[in-house]
C-alpha cells in the first residue's frame, strides 16, 4: 500500500471537514482511483463533488504542484507521499 | 471610417503651465488603429514625448484614456489607462485602473484627458459637462488621497464627482507613487509622480453626457452573450465574485510559487492558514463593483483579530496579500489590511512598497545594513510594526523610508554594497506576485512587457490557472511559451487595455480546465476575440473584424516597444533579474526550478521571432510596414537601429 496526502479546497474541504487528510491506495494505482477510495472514507457527498462518475470534472487537480493534464490525467500513476491537490475553479491575480 | 457612437467625440487637451484647456475632436483614424484606452495612451505617448524628455519635467504627459465601451451598458468595462513616461523605469509608464471615475469621465465628455506642462502652484481641474476650472489645491496639499476626495465633493458641492487624485507620496515625487480614484489605483511605474510633479492634486470629473451606439440592436446581442458566457462560467460569480482575488494567495501556494522573503524562500513559507481566501473571508463586510460590473470583485474587509484589529481595507488584492505579506515574512492579516489601508491612503504603489522593504529586510538580515542606518528599525522578514513604520517614512520620506521612497533601483544605487543582487525588478520595475521560475509564459511576459516587470500586460492564466485558452501548458516547459507569451500580450491589449474591459473577466470567464472540456479550447478563443470585435463594432459603427481586433493588440505592443527602444532600451533590459536566473526555488512543488540563462536566451530569440523582430529584439520594416506603423521604422533608423 502507498500513502499519499490530499489537500482540499471550497466545498470538498468543508465536506471532509479539514484541508488535509491521508489516503492508503494499493501499490501502483492512479490518479483516476483515488476517487473511489475517498469515497470508502468520506461518503457520496464527496463523490459526487469529486465528479461523480466523470472523476475531477469541474475541478483542478495538482499532483506535488503539477496540472495532472500535464501529466498522465487519470492515468498517472500515484507514489507514496504525492500530495494531491484538489480545488474548484479559483481565479484571482 | 468616422464613428457613429460610443465614443464622446472629444479629446481634451490641458496645458498646466499656460493654464489652457482646449477640447478637440477624436480623430477617427486614431480610433480605428487604437481603440482608445492604452491605444491611445501609447500612440499619444510615442508622437508627443520625444526620446530623453524628463519624466518629472514639464515636457512628459500624463493621458487619462478610458475606452469607447466605458460608459455603454457593456459590463465590467469602466476602466481606464494612464499613460506617461515612467519616471520608475524610462520606458513606457501605462497603469490601468477601475472603479466609476472611467464612466463618470466619458460622461463629462471626453474619450481621453491629455494634461502637458508643469502648474507653478498646487492645482485641480474640476471638469463638467465639456467645461474645465483650474482651481488651486493649495489647502489640499498634505492631504491623503481619501481625504483629498471627501474634501473636494464638498468644495464642488456635489457628491456625485468623481476624483483621481494623489496623496503625499506623489507631492514628494516618490517614484512608488500612485493616482487613486476612490480606492482604486493607476498604481505602478510611478505615475502618481509625475502628476505631483506637475503640481497637479486631483482632476474631478462629472457629466451628464448619453452615449450614442452606432447599431443598438447587434450591441444588445453581443451584451446579452457576453453576460450569458459570464454566468455559465465556474469561477466568476462563485469565485471572484465571493472572494476577490485573494484565492491566487492558495492557488500559489499549492503551486509553490508564492513568493517569500524578496523571493528567498519560494515555497518555504505558504502562509495558506494565515492570509488565504478562506481566512480573508471571514473579514469580508460588503462588495464594491466597478460601474456596470455584476461581478464585483473588490471587497471591504474589516480586520477581526490581530494587532491592528478594526482596520477597514477595501482589499488586499492578491498582490498587496503577496507584496505585503508573502514577500515581506508578514503573517498577521490586520498588519496587512493596515499596510494596504497606508499605501491607498498615501497614493503609493503597494506591490512596489512591499517588494521595497522586502528589500530591505533581506538587506537588514544578511547584515548589509545596519540598525543604526535603519533608524532602530528591526527589518526582520515578519516584522510587521517595522513594516508599517517605513510605508509611513516612505510616505513623506522621512528617516530610512527616504531612502527607500524611490524603488529598489534607487535605494541599490544608495545603499551601495552589493545590494542590487537582491533588487528584484525588470527594467526599473519591482517584480510582482508570483515566483517566475516556476512559470515560464508568465516570467517570459515579465522580461518583455513594454512597463517593466509587469504581470498584468500579458497574464499566463493557463500557467497559473490552469486555463486551456488557447491552449493548455505545462508551467515548467519552454516548448511553445514564447508563442503563448506573445499571444496573452497582444490579446489582453486588444480585448482588455484598449476597449476597455476588466481583464479578470476574459482570465477568469473563460478559465475553464482541459480535462473537463476537451476540444473547447479552439471555440473558446474564438468566441472571446469575435465577441469584443462584435461589441466594438456595433458601439461605434467601425467595423473591426476579429483579425484586425488582434492587429490592434500587435501595433500597440510593438508601438510601445518602438519608445522604448527610441529611449535605449535594448535586449539586455529584457531580462529577468539573476536570482530568477541563477538561484533554484528553495522549496515546495516547484523546488530546483529556475529560468537558466540558456533557457532565457532561447524564449527570447524565439518570442522575439515570433512578434517579428530581429535577434535584438527590433522590430522589421516590414512588420511595421504591416501594422501601419512605416514612419516608426525611419524613427528607429535616426537612432540607428536600422530595422531590416
Amino acid at each position: 500500500m502507498i500513502t499519499v496526502k490530499i489537500r482540499l479546497y471550497g466545498p470538498l474541504k468543508t465536506t471532509v471537514g479539514k484541508r488535509q487528510s491521508e489516503v492508503e491506495l494499493p501499490e501502483g494505482a492512479t490518479l483516476g482511483q483515488l476517487p473511489i477510495a475517498l469515497q470508502a472514507r468520506y461518503g457520496q457527498q464527496l463523490f459526487v463533488l469529486l465528479g461523480g462518475n466523470q472523476p475531477f470534472h469541474q475541478l483542478r487537480v495538482l499532483i506535488n504542484g503539477r496540472d495532472h493534464f500535464t501529466l498522465h490525467g487519470l492515468e498517472t500513476p500515484l507514489a507514496e507521499g504525492d500530495t494531491i491537490t484538489l480545488m474548484p475553479p479559483m481565479v484571482g491575480g | 471610417m468616422m464613428y457613429q457612437g460610443a465614443y464622446t467625440g472629444k479629446i481634451l487637451w490641458v496645458d498646466l503651465t499656460k493654464r489652457e484647456a482646449r477640447s478637440e475632436p477624436t480623430d477617427p483614424e486614431l480610433a480605428r488603429l487604437f481603440i482608445g484606452g492604452a491605444g491611445f495612451g501609447i500612440k499619444l505617448l510615442y508622437d508627443m514625448v520625444p526620446p530623453g524628455t524628463d519624466p518629472l519635467g514639464p515636457d512628459n504627459v500624463l493621458i487619462f484614456a478610458p475606452g469607447p465601451l466605458t460608459g455603454t451598458d457593456s459590463p465590467c468595462s469602466s476602466r481606464m489607462t494612464v499613460t506617461g513616461r515612467s519616471p520608475a523605469t524610462g520606458a513606457v509608464g501605462m497603469a490601468v485602473t477601475g472603479g466609476h471615475f472611467p464612466a463618470e469621465m466619458k460622461a463629462a465628455g471626453f474619450d481621453a484627458i491629455v494634461i502637458r506642462g508643469q502648474s507653478a502652484e498646487p492645482t485641480y481641474l474640476a471638469i463638467q459637462d465639456g467645461k474645465v476650472s483650474f482651481r488651486s489645491a493649495k489647502k489640499l496639499w498634505g492631504m491623503n488621497t481619501q481625504d483629498c476626495q471627501f474634501f473636494l465633493k464638498e468644495e464642488l458641492k456635489d457628491q456625485n464627482y468623481r476624483i483621481a487624485c494623489i496623496g503625499p507620496a506623489g507631492e514628494r515625487k516618490s517614484l512608488m507613487a500612485a493616482i487613486i480614484n476612490e480606492r482604486r489605483a493607476a498604481g505602478r511605474k510611478g505615475l502618481g509622480a509625475v502628476m505631483g510633479a506637475k503640481g497637479l492634486k486631483a482632476i474631478a470629473v462629472r457629466g451628464h453626457t448619453q452615449l450614442s451606439i452606432a447599431y443598438p440592436q447587434r450591441f444588445a446581442t453581443a451584451h446579452n452573450q457576453l453576460l450569458k458566457r459570464f454566468k455559465s462560467s465556474r469561477s466568476l460569480y462563485s469565485g471572484l465574485s465571493k472572494y476577490g482575488t485573494s484565492d491566487a494567495v492558495d492557488v500559489t501556494c499549492e503551486l509553490g510559487i508564492f513568493p517569500a522573503n524578496n523571493f528567498s524562500a519560494t515555497g518555504l513559507f505558504l502562509p495558506i492558514e494565515e492570509i488565504g481566501y478562506e481566512t480573508q473571508a471571514k473579514d469580508i463586510v460588503r462588495r464594491n463593483p466597478c460601474y456596470k460590473c455584476p461581478v464585483g470583485c473588490s471587497q471591504v474587509r474589516v480586520a477581526q483579530s490581530g494587532d491592528y484589529a478594526g482596520t477597514l481595507t477595501e482589499g488586499p488584492e492578491f498582490e498587496a496579500s503577496f507584496a505585503l505579506a508573502g514577500n515581506t515574512g508578514v503573517t498577521d492579516l490586520s498588519a496587512l489590511y493596515l499596510a494596504d489601508r497606508l499605501c491607498d491612503d498615501y497614493g503609493l504603489d503597494n506591490m512596489s512598497v512591499g517588494s521595497v522593504i522586502a528589500f530591505a529586510m533581506e538587506l537588514y538580515e544578511n547584515e548589509t545594513i545596519s540598525p543604526e542606518e535603519t533608524g532602530g528599525l528591526e527589518l526582520r522578514f515578519g516584522n510587521h510594526s517595522a513594516m508599517i513604520e517605513l510605508i509611513h517614512q516612505i510616505a513623506w520620506r522621512r528617516g530610512f523610508g527616504a531612502v527607500l521612497a524611490d524603488g529598489v533601483v534607487a535605494a541599490a544605487r544608495q545603499i551601495g554594497r552589493r545590494s542590487e543582487a537582491y533588487a528584484l525588478h525588470v527594467k526599473g520595475l519591482e517584480l510582482p506576485g508570483y515566483d517566475v521560475r516556476g512559470a515560464k509564459a508568465h516570467g517570459l511576459n515579465y522580461a518583455t512587457s513594454y512597463t517593466g516587470a509587469d504581470h498584468n500586460r500579458g497574464y499566463a492564466a493557463q500557467e497559473i490557472f490552469g486555463s486551456s485558452i488557447p491552449v493548455a501548458v505545462d508551467r515548467f516547459a519552454l516548448e511553445g511559451k514564447p508563442e503563448l507569451c506573445a499571444w496573452n500580450q497582444v490579446v489582453e491589449t486588444a480585448l482588455c487595455d484598449c476597449p476597455t474591459f476588466c481583464s479578470f473577466l476574459f482570465s477568469n470567464a473563460d478559465a475553464f480546465l482541459q480535462s473537463a472540456e476537451p476540444g473547447l479550447s479552439q471555440e473558446l478563443t474564438e468566441h472571446r476575440v469575435a465577441t469584443v470585435a462584435e461589441l466594438l463594432s456595433s458601439a461605434t459603427g467601425i467595423e473591426l473584424s476579429p483579425a484586425d481586433l488582434i492587429r490592434v493588440g500587435e501595433r500597440v505592443n510593438i508601438l510601445a516597444r518602438c519608445f522604448n527602444l527610441r529611449e535605449g532600451f535594448s535586449r539586455q533590459d529584457d531580462y529577468l533579474p539573476r536570482r530568477m536566473i541563477e538561484e533554484p526555488i528553495p522549496g515546495g512543488p516547484s523546488q530546483g526550478h529556475r529560468v537558466s540563462q540558456e533557457d532565457h536566451d532561447w524564449l527570447l530569440d524565439h518570442y522575439y521571432e515570433v512578434f517579428g523582430y530581429d535577434r535584438q529584439g527590433v522590430p522589421t520594416r516590414e512588420r511595421l510596414r504591416t501594422l501601419d506603423l512605416a514612419g516608426v521604422a525611419d524613427d528607429l533608423v535616426s537612432i540607428g537601429l536600422n530595422p531590416r
